[in-house]
């Protein structure tokens, strides 16, 4: 076994600890480099990466705003320094007592691996190194770059579109015309289904508003719809309406007139439903006056 | 790469931390919630603020975390 410079001996592992806590700062580094930030492909630098969220907050005055807000992501990292708390190093060592001059003179010890037992029956296992690691502190530098980054957390409140006030709704919140009758007189029979083709308009209709219509007839029973009885439109246009006359028109006296109704319902910003309604007479014979095709509007 | 910088944290636990933006109290911050839930809760009572996380706009630090997140496991974190 050969003789170890007693000084080599105590070193070595001082600097082998050395090195190990360097390398494990470079790869501290790398992490940091590898996901808190990412090269802007343009300039070549290093940015902070984010992530980004929305919040609704409510502020004083009861309105409920949305804000934005990004966290660097270096925030949400689980990385962080480990260090050498403490070592103990046990060895058991001979002595040379004759020892070594260095070129300047100086004595220089020399000595082997001895075995602890006093038995010099093996070397094996007579250096115990006993090392406990400890979860350091960040570095001043990264706890600087969270304390930056911090203030990095950028807050901004989502631009919104201006609120559009919510309409005053008009007795008279919708109008409509007659385009088209077919036939121009209603009779009662399965084959004889009557067509009428109105065009709306309104005073009222917003994106964030519809007008529902109902339809029944007077008296009640002497129109069936074929489809269904109500529709809902969110913009002015043309709807079509298809019916039958119910056979029971046959028996009306010639003096009753049959009209359609159209009962339009809108809800108002104060949540109260408006209702107008708008009825048209039918002529009952080809012999009958021209329709009007102007519509009554019945409150 | 040796990750022995990436302190252990076993799944479901904290794995950061940040301030609330409305009241500034600490956020406990775990990958699930992040990955799978996709929104942060703040833990104050009289606070409750909700972080919805975008995911859209966050899709580069989104795969860094999972990276992470696989690299922990592969750790037997």
């Amino acid at each position: 076994m050969a003789d170890f410079d007693l000084m080599e001996l105590i070193s070595a592992p001082i600097i082998a600890m050395n090195e190990a806590e360097s390398d494990n700062a470079a790869r501290f580094v790398e992490l940091l480099n590898e996901f808190a930030f990412r090269k802007n492909e343009d300039t070549g630098e290093s940015v902070l990466e984010k992530l980004k969220f929305s919040f609704d907050r409510v502020d004083p005055d009861g309105q409920t705003r949305t804000q934005n807000v990004e966290i660097p992501l270096i925030h949400f990292l689980p990385i962080g320094g480990i260090a050498i708390d403490q070592a103990t190093l046990n060895y058991a060592l001979k002595l040379d007592p004759q020892g070594d001059t260095d070129p300047n003179g100086k004595l220089r010890l020399k000595g082997r691996l001895a075995d602890s037992s006093e038995k010099e029956t093996g070397l094996s296992g007579n250096v115990n190194i006993e090392i406990k690691l400890k979860q350091i502190d960040l570095p001043q530098g990264v706890l600087s770059m969270l304390e930056t980054t911090q203030s990095a957390t950028v807050q901004t409140e989502k631009e919104k579109a201006p609120q559009e006030p919510l309409p005053i709704i008009p007795d008279d919140f919708v109008s409509a015309q007659l385009l088209e009758l077919a036939p121009r007189y209603i009779e009662a029979g399965q084959d004889n289904m009557t067509t009428i083709l109105f065009e709306f308009d309104d005073a009222v209709l917003t994106n964030q508003s519809h007008i529902d219509f109902e339809l029944s007839s007077w008296p009640k029973s002497a129109l069936e719809f074929e489809d269904k009885n109500t529709f809902s439109m969110t913009r002015r246009g043309k709807q079509q309406i298809q019916f039958l006359a119910s056979p029971i028109i046959d028996e009306y006296s010639s003096k009753t007139d049959i009209k359609l109704r159209i009962l339009a319902r809108v809800r108002a910003a104060d949540g109260d439903i408006k209702e107008q309604q708008i009825s048209i007479f039918l002529p009952r014979s080809k012999d009958a006056e021209t329709p009007a095709l102007n519509l009554s509007k019945d409150k | 790469m040796n990750h022995s910088n990436i302190k252990s944290h076993d799944q479901g636990k904290t794995n950061g931390q940040m301030n609330c933006p409305n009241c500034e109290q600490p956020i406990a911050v775990t990958f699930e919630s992040l990955l799978v839930a996709g929104k942060l809760v703040c833990k104050n009572d009289e606070c409750n603020t909700v972080l919805q996380l975008n995911r859209a706009n966050s899709g580069v630090a989104i795969n860094a975390i999972k990276t992470l997140k696989s690299r922990l496991s592969d750790l037997g974190h």
